[in-house]
Parts: structure tokens; C-alpha cells; sequence
């Protein structure tokens, strides 16, 4: 089980990344980023909600809904000003996992693997 | 189990502010999440035997973590901005009001210090101008005990109240008042002392006193007036009528105007703007103040004398015979100014016994009463009680009818007359009309003198105010007016 407090400042960084791919909803969100990260970024999936909204009023997100299985669903998206940012939060990334990982002499660690 | 449905009861009261579909879009989306969390679960859970939706819901929520909490979460998050921004504006105007409020209680107590401060400057002014006031009353004391009452008492000579007016005038001080002295004779000044000069008018004459107004004394002068019922005494003319024949019988009429009057110790004299010319008296051939003359208009004349410019003259207007006497046959004591001249009536009318017939004594005579044609005298009933009328000081008038008698025969017109031979006053050219036709008057009784002949009527009478005196023509019937025509003069009837 990994420190969560590594996370911090990254969550919305990895789901502007799942939503770089397309449309997503919620739940969908946290399956993505439990299952692209090996299982090991188990979030607390309540948490992802705020995330989302404060995301959207920043204008980064886009909403809409659909009628799914008679029930209603919010799909988010990214918009320029998102994808700008999701461009810049990859830049940032790897100059600091580069910097640590030279620090701690994981220049190809396991998070690159 | 309905998930939305619960979350909304477990979302904060509702806003007005509130977007209306809010609390359905949170509940929808933590719904939906929680079926697929659920849905989730049966599949991991399907090997070991089916979960039921309870359990697989409460597994859900397990990882999904309190779907409440997550929801007001959510809706405080959209709602935040409006919610503090609201709080801010109620701050804000919470903090207005209340400056408001603080601005009011600074206010009222700035009204209230000021006010105060007022209250205070007005109590200070009200002090000072009370003090003043004390000092203005005690000095007004001090004047009150200074100033004092004159009274100036007006009675007769019978010591009766007498109406009148009353000034004071002070000499020195500028103090002046006047005042009305009614039926109980007395009129009341309040004064500085000092010397004043009082001035009582009654009737139309007045005199002046000096008073004396000591200080810290009231005052009280009694002054003794003419009175208002008059108080005469009989008065007679001496006549001197050496320089005219014995038997001209003529009335006179003496114009008296008062000059001074004294009654006790005070001389009164006619006073300004109320004062007449004079009163007529009709005075008898012997010198008998007989009675006054009513007044008579005055009539404007025109003089038209050769080598004189026109002017106007006044006269008074003959008498006409039949005028009754007015007044009683005496005058009150006093000085006065006169002028005497012989009295010629108008015809008088048929019947008419009003005036003495001797009037008619000089019927021929018809102009002679004017001013210019009298003496003047001063009669003086404060001395003596008749006065001194010398025919021979009556002037060119009485010059020319003496002469016209002594001649026996009537003088032509007069082409120019002498000055005054004692007054040395200017004379203005009197027209003489002498020897009137007789149908125009009475024929003279038998008992006539026979020195003296009826006229003949050649000239008829013209008035005297005529504005052009015109000079009789010469007779163009020389038996009608005969150049020796003399004059004719009535006897006084014996009474």
C-alpha cells in the first residue's frame, strides 16, 4: 500500500489524464486510474467527486448528461484550457520525477516501467 | 433502496439562490456512481455465492465513503461563492447599518453636546442679559426717583376746570411732550426735572409760563385761562367827530381783532393757525358797541386805477340791511386790534328793522367800507373800557366826504387821491359813487334835515366788486344829476 500523501497535488493531474482520452463519468474515473496504476492508487472514490466540480468551475472540465440504464450520468470532459494544463502538469511530472528519480538513482524506476 | 431521494433530505435547507437542479444533479451522480459501485461488487462477489443489493450497496459505500457527507460536500462547494458572497453583502451591510447606526449615536451625540453647549451658551447669555437687566431696572430706579409729575391745572377765572392743551417743552434736556387737559382741567406729564416752558392753549388764544420741575417732587401749576364763556364787558367809542358835521348820524362798524388778553398774571395772546381777523362789531352814532356782524364772504376786486397796475384786492362784502346782530353788545377784556369804518349798508329790504334805519344814513355812500378807507386803533378794555375813535384820523375817505360836505356839493370822480394823512399807509383808488337814482332807495323821511336835499338819480349804483371800477359817465342829463348835488343824510331815529 503506497503513502497517499505522494499523491497529493497529483490526483487531478491523473484524472485530466484519464479524461484526455475521452469523455468519462465518476465511477469510470476511478476503475481507469485503479487499473492503469496496477491497482496501487486505490482512492477513496467519494474523494474524486469534489475534484471533478472544483475542475469544471475552473472552467478545466466540461459536463453533460445521458440517460444510462433509466438513470441519469455525468460525463466530464476536457476542455483547451484542461488540455493546456494536463500538457504543462506532464512537463512538470517528469522534470520532477526525473529529479528525484536522479536523486535516488532510479533513472528508469518502476513507475516508468 | 433510493439513494437520491435520501441524499436530498440530507442536503442543507434550500436557497432562493440555489440553481433549481443542483440537489437532483448531486444525488443523480453520487446514484450513479454508487449502482455502478454496487453492480461492481455482485461481480467480484459472484463466486462466492450472490450478494443481496443490501449488502453489495453497503460495500459500495464502504469504498465510496458517506454519500451524505459526499453530497452537502458537493453542494456547499457549487453553493460557496454564492453563499459567502451573500454573507460578505449581509457583512457589509450588517457593518453599514451599523456604521450607520454608530453615525446616527455619533450624531445625536453631537446634537446632544451641542445642545448641551447651546443650552449652556443661552444659560450664560440668559445670566449676562439678566444682569443687564437688573442693572437697566436698578438705573431706571435710580431715573424713576428722578423724573417726576407735572401737572398743569387750567381754570377760569372762577376757578373752574377749563379745557385746553398743555406742551412741555425742556430747556436743556430735549425732553418735549403735549397733552390734552379734558374736563376735570388737568393734564399730567412724567418728567426729568429741569426748567420748562408751558404752553397752554384754550379757545384760540394761548400763553406761555415758565415751570420749574425740581427733582424728587411731584409738581403742580396752576394757570388761569380766559375760560370758555365769555366774559364781556359793555364797551363805548368816544367819537370825535369835531372835523364832521354834528348832525352825521352814522352807525360805524369796528373790526376787533384780539391782541393780547391778560387774565391774572399771564398774558394770552391769539394763538398760531387758530386765531381769526376779527370780529365786526356795529358801533352806534353815539358809540355804542351795539352788537356783532355776522361774518360775510369776502369778494375777490380788481383795481384798475389810472397810472396804477391791475391788482387784486379783497373786501368784504357789504351787509345787507336786515342782517341780525349775533352776538351780545360787549366784548371780553383784552386788547385789541381795530378797524373802524363808517357802516353803509345795502338798500334794505322793505319791512327790514333789523339793522338801525340811521344805517341807511348814507345811502349815496355806498362803498366806503373797506380797510383802506378806516382808522385803526387799538382798544385796550384791560385799561379802560370804551375806545378813542377820531373821525379826523379815519383818512382820505372821511377827508373827501368832509370835504364834499363842506363844499355842498358832491365831488366829481376822484382822479387820484392823497396818501393817508396820519398812517401813512398806501391807499388803493376806492370808487365814490355818490348821488344814486332814488327810485332805488327809500325817499327820505320829512323830518330829514333841510340842509340836506334828496339826490338826484343820475348814476346808478354799481357794486363795489365789480373787477373793473368803472367811473360814472358824465351826465348827459344834467337835470337828474346836477352838479351841485348834495348828499343826503338820515338823521338817526330816537329810539
Amino acid at each position: 500500500m503506497i503513502d497517499y500523501k505522494l499523491l497529493n497535488g497529483t490526483l487531478e493531474t491523473l484524472m485530466l489524464e484519464v479524461m484526455s482520452h475521452g469523455p468519462s463519468y465518476g465511477y469510470e474515473i476511478v476503475q481507469t486510474v485503479l487499473s492503469r496504476s496496477g491497482g496501487r492508487f486505490e482512492l477513496k472514490e467519494g474523494s474524486l467527486y469534489p475534484a471533478l466540480h472544483r475542475l469544471e468551475r475552473q472552467q478545466l472540465l466540461e459536463s453533460y448528461w445521458c440517460e444510462v440504464d433509466s438513470r441519469r450520468r455525468k460525463y466530464y470532459r476536457l476542455t483547451p484550457a484542461g488540455r493546456d494544463l494536463l500538457a504543462a502538469r506532464r512537463s512538470d511530472w517528469q522534470a520532477f520525477a526525473a529529479g528525484v528519480n536522479g536523486v535516488l538513482g532510479l533513472e528508469r524506476g518502476p513507475a516508468f516501467d | 433502496m433510493s439513494i437520491p431521494e435520501d441524499l436530498s433530505a440530507q442536503l442543507p435547507t434550500p436557497r432562493a439562490d440555489e440553481p433549481a437542479t443542483l440537489r437532483q444533479n448531486i444525488a443523480d451522480e453520487i446514484a450513479d456512481h454508487l449502482h455502478c459501485a454496487a453492480r461492481r461488487e455482485h461481480l467480484q462477489n459472484s463466486g462466492s455465492g450472490p450478494l443481496t443489493d443490501q449488502a453489495a450497496l453497503a460495500a459500495a459505500i464502504e469504498r465510496f465513503g458517506e454519500p451524505a457527507a459526499i453530497a452537502r460536500r458537493l453542494w456547499w462547494d457549487a453553493m460557496k461563492e454564492r453563499i459567502m458572497a451573500q454573507r460578505i453583502l449581509t457583512i457589509m451591510a450588517t457593518t453599514a447599518a451599523a456604521a450607520a447606526v454608530f453615525a446616527c449615536f455619533v450624531l445625536w451625540q453631537a446634537t446632544q453636546t451641542s445642545r448641551a453647549e447651546q443650552t449652556a451658551l443661552l444659560q450664560s447669555q440668559q445670566s449676562v442679559m439678566t444682569a443687564m437687566l437688573a442693572e437697566l431696572k436698578s438705573t431706571q430706579k435710580a431715573d424713576d426717583k428722578q423724573w417726576q409729575t407735572l401737572k398743569v391745572r387750567l381754570v377760569d377765572e372762577q376757578g373752574r376746570p377749563v379745557i385746553g392743551k398743555v406742551s412741555c417743552t425742556g430747556q436743556g434736556n430735549q425732553t418735549s411732550d403735549s397733552t390734552e387737559a379734558k374736563s376735570d382741567g388737568v393734564a399730567e406729564f412724567y418728567l426729568p426735572p429741569g426748567q420748562y416752558i408751558v404752553g397752554v392753549t384754550v379757545g384760540s388764544t394761548m400763553t406761555t409760563l415758565t415751570q420749574l420741575l425740581p427733582p424728587g417732587r411731584p409738581t403742580t401749576r396752576t394757570v388761569v385761562c380766559p375760560g370758555q364763556v365769555a366774559n364781556t364787558i359793555p364797551l363805548r367809542f368816544a367819537l370825535d367827530k369835531s372835523n364832521v358835521p354834528a348832525d352825521l348820524n352814522i352807525y360805524y362798524v369796528a373790526q376787533l381783532q384780539l391782541m393780547s388778553r391778560q387774565v391774572a398774571d399771564q398774558q394770552w395772546i391769539p394763538a398760531p393757525f387758530l386765531s381769526t381777523s376779527g370780529e365786526r362789531y356795529l358801533i352806534s352814532p353815539q358809540g355804542e358797541l351795539i352788537g356783532q356782524l355776522p361774518d360775510v364772504p369776502e369778494r375777490a376786486v380788481t383795481s384798475n386805477s389810472p397810472g396804477m397796475n391791475p391788482k387784486a384786492m379783497v373786501f368784504p362784502k357789504r351787509i345787507p340791511a336786515g342782517t341780525k346782530l349775533r352776538a351780545p353788545a360787549g366784548l371780553q377784556r383784552g386788547t385789541y386790534y381795530t378797524n373802524v369804518a363808517p357802516y353803509v349798508p345795502d338798500p334794505p329790504p322793505a319791512g327790514s328793522a333789523e339793522l338801525p334805519e340811521a344805517a341807511d344814513a348814507m345811502p349815496a355812500l355806498r362803498s366806503v367800507w373797506y380797510p383802506g378807507g378806516s382808522t385803526q386803533v387799538i382798544v385796550d378794555t384791560q385799561v379802560k373800557d370804551f375806545g378813542a375813535i377820531s373821525l379826523d384820523e379815519i383818512g382820505f375817505h372821511w377827508t373827501n366826504l368832509r370835504s364834499q360836505i363842506a363844499a355842498g356839493t358832491p365831488e366829481a370822480p376822484y382822479e387820484g387821491y392823497p396818501s393817508a394823512p396820519s398812517t401813512g399807509a398806501t391807499y388803493v383808488q376806492p370808487p365814490v359813487y355818490l348821488a344814486p337814482p332814488a327810485s332805488a332807495y327809500p325817499q327820505p323821511p320829512s323830518a330829514a334835515p333841510p340842509s340836506y336835499q334828496p339826490p338826484a338819480a343820475s348814476v346808478p349804483p354799481q357794486d363795489h366788486d365789480n373787477t373793473a371800477p368803472q367811473v360814472p359817465p358824465p351826465s348827459e342829463e344834467p337835470d337828474k344829476n346836477p352838479p351841485n348835488a348834495r348828499i343826503y343824510l338820515l338823521p338817526q331815529k330816537p329810539d
